[in-house]
């Protein structure tokens, strides 16, 4: 990594954060890319989400779980959805996807069209309980909900992606 | 791993981010900053970082006085390359005629069976920075005859032993990855020794070309200065000389762009290696497609009158985290028209990410297409239908697409261009503006105008500016974003930048804090927290008993020595009547085990959790009866700020008061 022009306090607050960002960053983009279906504007989602964790990080490092903060951020980010111009132009101008072919990729689209379908409440618990394994408490501290609402809503949305994929229990 | 897990990993597929995400994070945080003004210190900090170097050099170069360059090298030194796993250790004197004798002594020599061995030698310095010792004498210590395991006999290897000291770091290295330190300094991690895995391609071609242009840059040399670019990935590419000296003479370009349009940074830093997108631009000419964008205009390209030819850089300093190294090109590539796969010549590891295409320039909308096509979308949000086939992607989720928050439909529109066509893709940014009841309401938002991959003319809900927080506004205010308390049964709106408090966790099943995290200010006192079925606390930070009512407690929080409270008045929450009162603390209040200040609620959850005020805050706390059937009786809204912001933060806070909607099932 280069020189980076931070404060003095910074540098050894980056470093944490650096330690941080190599442990969730990939969760982080996985999970977007399941919430949102695409694999462009989830990271565009995480690097918003990683960069404000970083501007505030002199305080959510020292919370007991700064990935939920991130998560939580990443959720509001993601429900504002707007479609950000630096990712359109990447996909215009700059990254070309690999072309999206094969049974792999059918059967990604099918996955991400069956979450599309559930509501925003219920496919963030599934992602969150199911994909990142977290448990009802965190997850519910994450939401702003009840753990025993997590476990409703994660109920319906398991239902609904089975149904939804034509998957038997 | 479970059922749901799989299937969800189907749609992960085979993702993995980018290998310059973290850095591209840094950037992004650092333009952040810029955009917003209140970069001054960390630019003023970069400016003496670089200050600072040239300084350092400064004494680098001068700290070898001519008159005596010999005590740089005095003294003792330490291996820290022993590939044997002994120890050598070194001690070299400089006699006052200018004579230097070196005494060397491994614990454990390869060349002696693993016993050890003495090296002794006369030599000079030469340039200040080299020592060099032409025949040293090597022996075994105990007696037997060194035998060396491949190459020329032993003497002739050693002939001309030379070391090289940096006079920044007081390191001394042999050249062939012997590195000697003062006894007791700290040990320089591996990761900064990046020449072994450099491979230079400009302006120099080797190690060995690199490694003198090093030593003559540090000792100020201006052929070899250019290349040190101090903490170059976030310097502008296009201000360094470094780039245009590349495009310039390797390339033979004339006249280029270092493209910083949206999506692509100019220079984008990548684990060590500063990756950055060029295009050519036609000498003397103008883009006639880009008129007015200043960068777009001077910058024609140079295949057909839409394409340019794109070169892809990667340069890379000889030593991270070294803001003295020189830096080199150390592969380019020049792109082709569609999709070609770059993986091994610009990127070290990420497949994906190698795919590059050369730019293209988008015939920007003209006025009359973007008007038509603006007024067709206002239309049918007037009309209160048809507005959606307008906008791209389809399902865009446009905020009061018809009406205001109130509900009042649209009777008329107007917009205006605020910026554009940007080149290269040809986007034209518009605020619109939408009039109802009778123009006492206006709703402002921003689109895009752009085109689509088939060339279609298209409506984006957004703004060029990447960190743009707002995009629409009701009479000059933010848009209120809703929120959920209990599972949904208490609901409120609150407008950017309201936002997630930050600090703690703020949220617990009974609780939850927004702050006002305006971040021009930076601030993070200025808070608004909901609890459900709080507890009163009592001196000495001891929890209350429940109290019956939003009344009893109001009476209980009067009644705690350490609080300063007016008398509870009628006031209304969402058209809930409740009670309004305003806290200080005293100044000898019970400080509370966990957080250090005084409480004024706890949380009703066995924990010791509550809402804290400190000493010069205020609080306004509305209590409340929560209508029957909901998971709690009590609610309380405390809202905190320092005394000069309170009246500014209560009055930012009326709009969510009043917004409180509650839901009994």
């Amino acid at each position: 990594m280069g020189e980076v022009a931070l404060p003095i306090e910074g540098r050894t607050a980056a470093r944490d954060f650096e330690s941080f960002f190599r442990a969730e960053y990939r969760s982080l983009c996985q999970a977007l890319i399941l919430l949102v279906g695409d694999a462009l504007e989830a990271e565009e989602i995480a690097q918003e989400t990683m960069t404000r964790v970083l501007e505030r990080w002199d305080r959510v490092g020292a919370m007991d779980s700064p990935s939920g903060y991130a998560y939580r951020t990443a959720l509001n980010l993601q429900r504002k959805r707007i479609r950000r111009l630096a990712v359109r132009a990447k996909r215009r101008f700059a990254s070309v996807p690999v072309p999206d072919i094969g049974p792999a990729a059918s059967d990604r689209h099918d996955v991400h069209r069956a979450l599309q379908q559930l509501p925003d409440g219920l496919r963030a618990a599934l992602i969150l309980v199911d994909w990142l394994d977290m448990d009802t408490d965190e997850a519910g501290r994450v939401l702003g909900l009840k753990p025993a609402s997590v476990r409703v809503r994660l109920h319906r949305a398991r239902s609904a992606l089975r149904d939804a994929l034509g998957e038997t229990s | 791993m479970n059922e749901t897990k799989e299937l969800l990993r189907r749609g992960v597929g085979d993702f993995e981010p980018t290998p310059d995400a973290f850095d591209r994070v840094l950037a992004r945080s650092d333009r952040k900053q810029r955009n917003r003004r209140v970069a001054a210190g960390a630019l003023g900090i970069a400016v003496f970082a670089l200050a600072a170097v040239g300084f350092v050099r400064l004494l680098g170069s001068e700290g070898i006085p001519a008159t005596d360059p010999r005590s740089p090298f005095e003294g003792t030194w330490v291996s820290t390359s022993d590939a044997d796993g002994g120890t050598q250790t070194m001690t070299v004197r400089v006699s006052a005629d200018g004579a230097v004798e070196i005494v060397l002594l491994d614990d454990v020599a390869t060349v002696c069976s693993g016993t050890p061995s003495t090296m002794t030698g006369t030599g000079r310095i030469e340039g200040g920075t080299q020592l060099v010792i032409p025949a040293p004498v090597y022996t075994c210590d105990d007696g037997s005859e060194p035998e060396t395991l491949s190459g020329p006999p032993l003497e002739e290897q050693l002939r001309d032993w030379t070391l090289f000291l940096d006079p920044q770091t007081d390191i001394l290295s042999d050249g062939v990855g012997g590195v000697w330190l003062r006894p007791g300094a700290v040990e320089p991690s591996p990761a900064e020794d990046q020449l072994a895995d450099l491979e230079p391609v400009w302006p120099q071609t080797s190690l060995e070309e690199v490694r003198e242009a090093q030593e003559l840059a540090d000792a100020g040399d201006p052929r070899y200065t250019w290349q040190v670019l101090g903490p170059g990935p976030f310097t502008d590419a296009r201000q360094t000389e470094f780039i245009t000296r590349f495009l310039q003479e390797e390339l033979g370009w004339e006249k280029f762009n270092l493209s910083d349009f949206p999506g692509l940074y100019a220079g984008v830093p990548q684990d060590g290696l500063w990756v950055m997108l060029a295009v050519r631009c036609a000498p003397g000419q103008t883009n006639p497609l880009y008129p007015n964008d200043p960068e777009g205009r001077e910058c024609a390209p140079t295949i057909d009158e839409y394409r340019y030819e794109t070169v892809m850089i990667g340069a890379e300093p000889a030593g991270i985290d070294d803001v003295s190294a020189i830096w080199v090109v150390s592969r380019w590539a020049i792109l082709q028209p569609r999709d070609v796969h770059v993986t091994g010549n610009i990127y070290r590891a990420d497949d994906r990410a190698g795919f590059r295409r050369q730019v293209q320039q988008l015939v920007p909308p003209s006025d009359a297409e973007a008007t038509a096509l603006l007024e067709a979308f206002l239309q049918a949000r007037v009309d209160g239908e048809g507005a959606e086939e307008y906008l791209t992607p389809a399902d865009s989720q446009i905020p009061l697409l018809y009406a205001t928050t109130s509900n009042a439909p649209y009777e008329r529109s107007e917009f205006e261009l605020v910026q554009g066509p940007v080149w290269p893709g040809g986007w034209r940014e518009f605020k619109v503006r939408l009039f109802a009841a009778g123009g006492s309401t206006v709703v402002e938002q921003t689109f895009l105008v752009e085109r689509d991959e088939e060339g279609r003319l298209v409506l984006v809900y957004g703004a060029l500016d990447p960190f743009k927080e707002v995009l629409t506004t009701e009479n000059g205010g933010a848009l209120a974003e809703p929120y959920e308390f209990l599972d949904g049964a208490v609901t409120f709106a609150a407008a950017w930048p309201w936002d997630w408090y930050v600090g703690g966790w703020g949220f617990a099943p009974t609780k939850t804090t927004l702050e006002l995290d305006d971040p021009d200010q930076q601030r993070f006192d200025q808070l608004l927290a909901l609890v459900a079925d709080p507890l009163p606390i009592e001196r000495g930070c001891r929890q209350g008993p429940a109290p019956a009512d939003a009344e009893a407690l109001a009476r209980s929080i009067r009644s705690d020595p350490d609080l300063e409270a007016t008398e509870p008045v009628a006031a209304s929450v969402g058209g809930t009547p409740a009670l309004k009162m305003d806290v200080v603390i005293t100044p000898v209040a019970s400080a509370c085990d966990d957080g250090g200040a005084p409480q004024v609620l706890r949380l009703n959850d066995h924990g010791t959790q509550g809402v804290t005020l400190g000493q010069g805050q205020r609080m306004r706390l509305y209590l409340l009866d929560l209508p029957e059937g909901l998971s709690a009786r009590i609610l309380a809204i405390a809202i905190s700020a320092p005394e000069a912001d309170f009246d500014h933060v209560i009055e930012a806070a009326e709009p969510i008061v009043d917004s409180f909607e509650f839901h009994a099932p």
